[in-house]
């Protein structure tokens, strides 16, 4: 997606670049002088028409381009507030311990219930990813061990 | 005996056109390898297995993480006839989406990796087949076509 607003960007600026390097062409006009060709035949100049009055200089194409940059990035800026955020709990030792016990309390017992399951399950959620990640295996190493009855 | 032949092949009839309208059938049992670390079924054949402790199937959790967030997870179990039971846990999306296409009458096959204390799953497959279908269910009839 950023590729594509940056070549958005790019191509707009390219767009920009040449209709103005155009408008300052048109504005210097070139000799009227005809120049002999190989072939001996004369070239006409370009034919230069004025300006309309509402045609923007340069100065104001510079201040249309940086007005469209900062649309843009107040735009992206404003999408990544309202994203979803990513990150997960940061670590929590006591909350990690709290999970450890629970689940050791359970293997104590030899068997968990659905309801304690979902329980479990919820407080894991909350936990950081390297705490939901060993707890979730401690949980079900000891299912597939037959140390703990029960079903996920 | 003339009467019990003709009994005996109107028996043998009967027998042959049923299995040939039933169609071919794979039933799998659950099997629980521990050492391989590899289970595998199909659904209907554990749940409908006599005096069975056979289960299997595949499910997907998500949880408020407290943080404004959520935690997914997914995750495939089964036990076998004996009750070995065997389960194993993801994050990872691609096994997320096959886990969520498992459907009633589904094979399953579950990997997991069992090094120490890991049980996040290595690999998972499903297939939904018409050998897997369990006996007694009706087949399909055409759609009578009302000709008015």
């Amino acid at each position: 997606m950023r590729i594509l607003w940056a070549l958005t960007v790019g191509q707009t600026l390219a767009i920009l670049l040449l209709t103005w390097t155009l408008l300052t062409r048109v504005r210097e006009p070139a000799p009227v002088s005809a120049k002999p060709t190989m072939a001996g035949t004369a070239v006409t100049a370009p034919v230069v028409r004025p300006l309309p009055a509402d045609c923007p200089d340069a100065e104001q194409l510079r201040a249309i381009i940086a007005e469209e940059l900062q649309a843009h990035a107040d735009g992206e800026a404003g999408a990544a507030e309202a994203a979803p955020r990513s990150h997960a709990p940061p670590p929590d030792p006591a909350q990690l311990a709290r999970v450890e016990e629970e689940i050791d309390r359970h293997i104590q017992a030899g068997a968990i219930s659905q309801v304690d399951m979902m329980r479990l399950q919820a407080g894991i959620a909350r936990l950081d990813p390297a705490g939901r990640k060993r707890m979730l295996s401690k949980l079900i190493k000891a299912m597939n061990t037959g140390r703990l009855e029960g079903r996920l | 005996m003339r009467r019990k032949l003709f009994l005996a092949l109107g028996l043998m009839v009967v027998l042959l056109s049923s299995s040939a309208l039933a169609g071919w059938t794979q039933p799998f049992p659950v099997s629980v390898d521990l050492e391989e670390k590899f289970a595998a079924g199909d659904m209907a054949t554990a749940r409908y297995a006599n005096g069975s402790l056979a289960f299997i199937g595949c499910g997907i959790r998500s949880f408020d993480d407290g943080e404004g967030g959520n935690f997914s997870f997914g995750f495939c179990q089964a036990g076998d006839a004996a009750g070995v039971t065997a389960a194993c846990f993801t994050e990872d999306p691609d096994m997320l989406k096959v886990m969520a296409a498992t459907s009633d009458f589904s094979f399953i096959f579950f990997g997991w990796a069992g090094e120490g204390d890991d049980a996040t799953c290595t690999r998972v497959g499903r297939s939904t087949q018409s050998f897997y279908l369990p006996k007694g269910m009706k087949a399909n009839k055409g759609t009578p076509v009302d000709d008015d």
